[in-house]
């Protein structure tokens, strides 16, 4: 088994965001430099090898900006790193419908496109719902981004972790309509309410399309998910930047460490989390 | 000694797991002492964890624990005894409890067993901070000013829990900090765990000097929050181990407060050394 390490969240901007005040300057170098920093993982000293670059969210949702012109500088830095960066371009489906998608499709192999992402917290939309009102409106945006990730064999990523619109049972009826599509639940929906991520971990528990990302999540919880659901369906994510990637690591690696402080996984598992399982789902050479 | 003098300021050590809520493993002297001692490397250089401020397992001092208050410390005065050198006795003081007895044991222990730090769990021990409200406060100012007036009169601080609703919202502190404005009161994980109530916490600091925060589960861009707002005078590092681990813990106050923006801060040297353990050795008196 390879022990490469993955990480299949990051995001980069060559300026300060225009509006959000959080999405700050973070280079495509200064990714690659956190990527090499010395990382001890179950006492050897790793490197992050792979990651999967998103742009900046504060783009992709003011200034009507196109797909284009939001995902410049990630598409330029993939072409500089192709060897070690992934795409995964954020789609604002209340602004970029089929035209636009299918240029993403025309990226997969030149931009190493591997995953698609939606925000709906960022984007202001419910997913849909089991009801036909209120959210039938979210089919018609939301469903075409399935059907892209459907067609190009590829995984969404759905940012989760606040309310109204992230809360993650609220992915269910799209995962069942789309049963055959990966769905990684980002922050296992954690970002900002650390307690949703019990909720996630009842989603990825009842749903076979579901794993759950390890960003902004705590120890307990993370503990719990590999009691439920195992470390086949737990990725490791960094959320790099705003997070660091040493402490998002090092909670993962952690539950190598025998009980209460962690599970005593075994090594395989260990890296099958931080590394193996995003490879194939975003179908990563390592 | 290494340069970096860490201290932690919330672990406990349980002889065997609390059979009260579920969440409290066994947890001995000797595994934290393990954990403390840990081969690790700390702004550079390696190092251990000096010190560490021990409570007894939270489960074994909820409302329907048949202990003693005297039998609920046991196992930690019999560790603090053991290894006067680097562990602090904590106590964890469970207000519906309190008698002239407990007032009395509680001394003996600050005084004769170097027990530094009491604390106080509104959500796991089922009550409000006292408020303005005469009618709906009353009743917590009676239980819980006698603590107040103790730990004022022993100089010791009060480290309140804080992290999710209803009881432990941390701006709750606020009007009992303005009241005891001598009493050291330390917000426990800067108001985050379940919940992310970091902001709250930090107005409480803002508006009360006599606050502290630790910073146990805080989320990275939080700790960052916290020096911006407060200083790093005010911040206190802790792992809460068990159920976290230190390391990572340490790994994210030091990445947080150490790398470059937007990841850290760039804080210096000296002044993430007093995050680490200088600010809680100068109010502990060590």
């Amino acid at each position: 088994m390879a022990y490469t390490i993955v990480d299949p969240h990051c995001h980069i901007i060559p300026h300060r965001e225009p509006v959000w005040g959080w999405g700050p300057r973070f280079t495509v170098e200064q990714l690659i430099a956190m990527m090499d920093r010395d990382y001890e993982v179950m006492g050897e000293i790793k490197h992050v090898e792979k990651a999967v670059v998103m742009t900046g969210l504060g783009l992709t949702s003011v200034d009507h900006r196109g797909l284009v012109e939001a995902h410049e500088y990630v598409l330029e830095s993939i072409k500089k790193y192709s060897d070690r960066l992934y795409f995964n371009p954020v789609i604002n489906p209340r602004s970029w419908r089929s035209d636009q998608l299918e240029l993403i499709w025309e990226w997969k192999d030149e931009y190493n496109v591997c995953m698609l992402k939606l925000h709906p917290s960022m984007h202001n939309y419910s997913l849909p719902g089991y009801a036909p009102f209120p959210t039938d409106e979210s089919k018609e945006i939301v469903y075409p981004v399935f059907e892209l990730a459907r067609a190009m064999k590829v995984p969404m990523m759905i940012h989760m972790g606040e309310s109204p619109y992230s809360i993650p049972a609220q992915i269910a009826p799209v995962a069942e309509t789309f049963s055959d599509v990966p769905i990684i639940c980002a922050h296992s929906g954690a970002n900002n309410i650390p307690s949703y991520a019990v909720d996630a971990i009842l989603l990825a528990r009842t749903h076979d399309n579901i794993f759950l990302g390890t960003s902004w999540v705590q120890m307990p919880e993370l503990v719990q998910m590999y009691y439920a659901i195992g470390p086949n369906k737990i990725i490791y994510e960094s959320d790099c930047s705003p997070q660091a990637m040493g402490q998002t690591l090092r909670m993962v690696t952690n539950l190598h460490l025998p009980p209460p402080l962690g599970v005593g996984a075994l090594k395989d598992e260990v890296y099958r989390m931080i590394g193996k399982n995003a490879a194939e789902l975003c179908q990563i050479p390592i | 000694m290494p340069e970096t003098f860490i201290i932690d300021c919330l672990t406990h050590i349980s002889k065997k797991p609390d059979n009260v809520i579920g969440w409290g493993p066994k947890f001995l002297a000797e595994d934290l002492l393990s954990r403390m001692d840990t081969s690790r490397m700390v702004l550079g250089e390696p190092t251990h964890i000096e010190k560490a401020v021990v409570f007894p397992a939270l489960g074994n001092t909820v409302p329907t624990s048949t202990l003693s208050f005297e039998e609920q410390h046991s196992y930690v005065l019999e560790s603090v005894r053991k290894y006067p050198d680097r562990l602090i006795g904590g106590i964890v003081i469970h207000a519906r409890l309190w008698s002239k007895g407990v007032n009395a044991t509680i001394r003996s222990m600050v005084k004769d067993d170097g027990f530094r730090m009491l604390y106080i769990h509104p959500s796991l021990h089922k009550y409000w901070l006292p408020i303005k409200t005469p009618s709906e406060g009353e009743g917590s100012k009676q239980m819980l000013y006698p603590l107040f007036e103790t730990a004022q009169e022993l100089d010791i601080p009060i480290i309140i829990h804080t992290g999710e609703q209803p009881y432990s919202v941390p701006a709750t502190v606020d009007y009992v900090a303005g009241e005891f404005s001598k009493v050291k009161i330390i917000i426990a994980h800067l108001g985050t765990q379940g919940e992310m109530f970091t902001v709250e916490a930090l107005l409480v600091a803002s508006r009360n000097p006599n606050v502290y925060v630790e910073t146990s589960f805080a989320m990275p861009h939080m700790l960052i929050e916290a020096v911006h707002t407060i200083g790093p005078k005010r911040v206190i590092f802790g792992s809460n181990c068990p159920p976290l681990e230190p390391t990572q813990q340490l790994l994210n106050v030091e990445e947080a407060l150490t790398l470059e923006p937007p990841i850290g801060m760039s804080l210096s040297y000296e002044d993430t050394r007093k995050v680490m353990g200088l600010n809680l050795a100068g109010i502990l008196k060590l």
